[in-house]
């Protein structure tokens, strides 16, 4: 589907129409899953966010004005959810009296990794990822695998964009150690 | 990018890329995704489908369909930046009291504009005191009436939605 085509099917959804809906699902399901499942990094949790992302879209259609392109509006709205997913979580685990059984939070690069030790690239990604905290994956994943700039990705993660060059910098320095161990494993 | 970057970070960089497209070609939405979707979705936007079936035209009228001309005069910044060349046409005073915090040369330079400005307005403006002219303005302006009243029912549509007017009047119609 080009450009255009998307243009039009956008236009079709935006006045109601479920069918032209479902093509564009059809297009960005997959990358908008795997987005929220490197954010979240738990299955469950990311075909949630994937679904909500969906239908705030599907709600907030009509105002859309194409400023950015269907994709890329809708990839906001998923790393948005998916950041705020997580924040409720470690806040609810942080408001817990000590009395009651803390949630359960995945830690997400677990659970991507599948099996163990794996050697498959999810797998591998998975393990890359583990080392990095929270703000630093959603930053890593935002940049690199979402091509944003600096600039955006402080304004998703709601951060100055200083720290982000800091964040990324730390990650990368963690990212080129666990790769350098991947490597060593490799051989 | 990232002006931080080390060469140690460019190296790192394909080889990262080159993982998470290898990781994304195996990485599929669960069975079943579309399927839980379109029942929220259908359970969740009734209204929505409703709007459409009652009116196909308003396909033709979505938002990225129109013309660029047409968004642009729907931004904000457009039309706020036209009602203040707008307001400074019609007032020069307003203008000219602001220049006059510039000193004498700012006073001379308002006052040089504004003898301008009624100079090119006499000049363009003069053959538009014709009746027949003045029909012809109005029929050119009707577009952009036309603009006026989508725009208008579509804020109407949209708080109707907000306020689960639609909602209630979809079920009332059922």
């Amino acid at each position: 589907m080009d450009a255009l085509d998307e243009n039009a099917c956008v236009a079709r959804a935006q006045a109601g129409n479920m069918e032209a809906f479902r093509v564009l699902v059809d297009r960005h399901r997959e990358r908008a899953y795997t987005l929220a499942l490197r954010l979240t990094g738990v299955p469950a949790d990311a075909e949630e966010v994937a679904q909500d992302a969906f239908v705030r879209a599907w709600r907030a259609l009509p105002g859309f004005r194409g400023e950015a392109a269907f994709g890329t509006w809708l990839h906001r709205i998923v790393s948005r959810l998916a950041l705020d997913r997580r924040e409720r979580l470690v806040r609810r685990a942080q408001h817990e009296t000590p009395t009651a059984e803390p949630p359960e939070i995945v830690e997400p690069a677990s659970a991507l990794s599948d099996p163990p030790g794996g050697d498959d690239a999810g797998s591998r990604l998975a393990r890359l990822l583990e080392g990095l905290p929270e703000r630093a994956r959603a930053a890593v994943v935002l940049y690199y695998y979402e091509d944003r700039s600096v600039a955006e990705v402080a304004r998703t993660l709601g951060v100055p964009e200083g720290t982000v060059k800091t964040l990324l910098s730390r990650a990368r320095a963690t990212l080129r150690e666990s790769w350098s161990r991947e490597e060593a494993r490799a051989r | 990018m990232n002006p931080d970057r080390t060469p140690e970070d460019d190296a790192l960089d394909p080889s990262l890329r080159a993982l998470w497209r290898a990781a994304d070609a195996v990485t599929r939405a669960p069975a079943g995704f579309d399927e839980r979707l379109f029942v929220r979705l259908e359970r969740e936007a009734p209204a929505r489908v409703v709007a459409a079936a009652a009116d196909p035209a308003l396909v033709a009228w979505a938002w990225p369909a129109l013309p660029w001309w047409v968004r642009a005069a729907g931004e904000c910044h457009v039309v706020l930046a036209l009602a203040v060349a707008g307001a400074l046409v019609a007032w020069p005073t307003a203008w000219s009291l602001g220049a006059s915090y510039l000193g004498a040369g700012g006073l001379a330079l308002a006052r040089a504009l504004d003898q301008g400005l009624a100079a090119a307005a006499g000049l363009l403006l003069g053959p538009l005191a014709a009746p027949r002219i003045q029909l012809a303005l109005a029929l050119c302006v009707s577009p952009a009436l036309g603009w006026v009243s989508l725009r208008a029912a579509r804020a109407a549509e949209s708080w109707a939605r907000r306020g689960g007017v639609a909602r209630a009047a979809f079920v009332r119609a059922r």
